[in-house]
């Protein structure tokens, strides 16, 4: 049975992106066949994790929602840049990434889109993929388009940060998701500094946002150091921070 | 630890003092054979020189002196220049039986170093060892001319030669040559003293103590074997063919190679540890780092490591880095603050409110719902 899980944030610069494409990556490895869409239009970002550029993007997210095409002609298999890290992947990955061409991202952004025309791309490429999980990265804040990837996902993460300038904003998301009946909802804490105590952090995150956390992962140089020009679990499989991921994403998934 | 203790007890030195006193008796008298050709005197070529020196550097004038004096007059008792019941008829003749200047001098012997315990010189560096040196030349020239100005006034010589003639012709070799002893031998002996606190029986099963141990025996064992194969043929060559393999020089040699090798065999294993043990400490403390278990006490340990060579300079520069990891560690974890979260509750319900009391909210949370139990059925797409 496929199911949608998004992943998303009040404020930008959380990590989202990076957490799509690893916990994509590692569904990837059980096997899994994984869709992920770009739903951050006006700033996208996670094709760069998958190492692509305008060179390797025909048509996009966009194309689609203007009518141009298919979703699934969007949809590129990048499956074999995780295999150069696992020669013997199972699973496969597609990206429907947004556009990156500055033109076209102004243009979708001053005429608006279809919301609804969104979600039926969704479940299209359930279908036309044969999709074992569809993986949306949204972009920060609540909005329409937010809300709807909100409303139909199966699963739910929220990223924060241990900083207060996304305490108040997630409170309310935290809120709203739950109003939207969402079946599986989780908190994941990003980017706490080392010196902190982790089970601490993660008490006292669950007792006021009464919210369970699916991960708290560290602050991380070597993350940093590789400044999303690739996918962590991949380069560094034998990582605690690699770990943590796994148990999110099982957490994701059950 | 590489100088001797500020206060050591008196018992302790008493025992020092006798230790040395024996050990250079028994070495003299063992190379008594050794003299110098024209020595018309009873001086002799003694390795056993560097002992009194050696205890005076490590236990101070008084122990020195004692070891000389005392080791020597114990020396000539054995070998006979030395003979009880002394002749007590003149102060003149009681001097001259006890060879007074002699035991006074090899008294020197051990007080003129004894005075470098005042300074504390560090015996593991190049510098302290040329000191060492340099007091240890002064002594041995010193004691030398103290017994050979002397001679003339405690013996009666039948030729009345004058002291000079008496120095230049007797006592310069024999200083000399005791010097070259003395020079080769005190070093090292200091040298090992100074890292004493390295030893222990334990060290011999390292890997890289028991290569270095094998190294250094084998440079000095070889050349030692083959000299003493040759020096014996010769002996016997000289005596007549190997029938007279055991005459003419044989003990003397015998006894000089057994020394040699007695000495080289402990002073490989001393070296080996000095150089070998601070390696495979620091490796032990590199590991306890790994596991975030060297503690400060122990880092600090190794910054101050005093010595010369890389070794040491590598010890004192981990612990300084080890120092600073886990002090800047300590530092951070005093500021671990709790972690502080402010909900304004008031604020929050109000902009949740802004969200959910819309149409569009209440449309869309209609039609999850319904999605959700007809199984992904999909909303129509009326949204604005």
């Amino acid at each position: 049975m496929s199911k949608i899980i998004s992943i998303h944030s009040f404020r930008g610069g959380t990590g989202k992106s990076n957490t799509t494409a690893n916990i994509t990556a590692l569904l990837a490895q059980r096997g899994l066949r994984v869709g992920v869409v770009d739903t951050d239009i006006q700033s996208p970002g996670i094709h760069v994790l998958f190492g692509l550029d305008e060179e390797h993007i025909s048509r996009s997210l966009n194309d689609y929602l203007w009518g141009k095409c298919e979703i699934k002609d969007a949809a590129m298999d990048v499956t074999s840049i995780l295999q150069q890290f696992k020669p013997g992947l199972k699973g496969q990955v597609f990206l429907i990434p947004s556009s990156i061409k500055a033109g076209e991202i102004a243009k979708i952004l001053r005429e608006g889109y279809d919301v609804g025309l969104l979600n039926d791309g969704f479940q299209q490429l359930l279908e036309d993929l044969q999709l074992d999980v569809l993986m949306i990265d949204t972009h920060p804040g609540l909005n329409e388009e937010t809300l709807l990837s909100i409303a139909i996902s199966d699963a739910l993460a929220i990223i924060m940060r241990p900083d207060n300038q996304d305490y108040q904003g997630t409170s309310v998301t935290v809120e709203v998701a739950r109003k939207l009946e969402v079946p599986n909802l989780l908190l994941v804490v990003n980017k706490v500094p080392p010196v902190f105590d982790f089970d601490h952090v993660q008490q006292k995150i669950e007792q006021t946002y009464n919210c369970r956390v699916g991960a708290i992962l560290p602050h991380s140089d070597e993350m940093m150091v590789l400044s999303s020009s690739g996918i962590f679990v991949l380069k560094y499989p034998d990582h605690p921070m690699t770990a943590r991921l796994e148990r999110l994403a099982s957490l994701l998934i059950a | 630890m590489d100088r001797p203790a500020t206060q050591p007890g008196w018992g302790f030195l008493v025992r020092m003092a006798l230790l040395g006193a024996v050990l250079y008796a028994a070495t003299s008298w063992v190379t008594v054979f050794a003299t110098t050709s024209s020595s018309a005197i009873a001086g002799n070529l003694r390795p056993g020189v560097a002992i009194p020196i050696f205890f005076g550097f490590a236990f101070g004038p008084l122990v020195g002196f004692v070891v000389g004096f005392g080791g020597n007059l114990l020396a000539d008792t054995l070998t006979g220049f030395v003979q009880f019941p002394l002749d007590a008829s003149s102060p003149r003749a009681l001097a001259a039986s006890l060879q007074i200047n002699w035991q006074v001098a090899n008294g020197l012997l051990g007080l003129i170093p004894g005075f470098a315990v005042l300074r504390q010189w560090c015996y593991q560096t190049r510098e302290g060892l040329l000191k060492a040196l340099a007091l240890t030349s002064f002594a041995v020239v010193g004691a030398g001319l103290f017994a050979a100005v002397l001679d003339p006034f405690v013996f009666v010589y039948e030729d009345q030669t004058t002291i000079w003639q008496t120095v230049a012709r007797d006592n310069l070799p024999l200083v000399l040559i005791n010097w070259i002893y003395a020079a080769v031998i005190v070093p090292i002996l200091l040298f090992n003293y100074a890292y004493r606190h390295l030893y222990g029986p334990a060290m011999l099963r390292a890997g890289l103590m028991q290569r270095v141990l094998l190294t250094v025996v084998i440079s000095a064992a070889v050349p030692i074997i083959m000299l003493s194969i040759f020096l014996l043929e010769a002996n016997a060559r000289l005596n007549g063919g190997w029938s007279g393999a055991f005459g003419g020089v044989f003990f003397q040699l015998a006894v000089t190679i057994l020394m040699t090798t007695v000495f080289i065999l402990t002073n490989a294993a001393l070296m080996a540890q000095s150089m070998t043990r601070p390696l495979i400490e620091l490796s032990a403390s590199a590991r306890a780092m790994e596991k975030n278990t060297l503690t400060l006490a122990q880092a600090e340990t190794l910054k101050a490591t005093t010595g010369d060579d890389e070794i040491a300079q590598l010890s004192r520069v981990f612990g300084t880095m080890a120092q600073e990891v886990i002090q800047r560690e300590q530092e951070l974890r005093k500021h671990v603050q709790e972690l502080q979260i402010m909900i304004d509750e008031h604020k929050r319900s109000d902009q949740v409110k802004e969200i959910v009391e819309t149409d569009f909210f209440r449309d869309l949370k209609q039609k999850a719902r319904a999605m959700r139990e007809r199984g992904k059925a999909q909303p129509a797409s009326t949204n604005e």
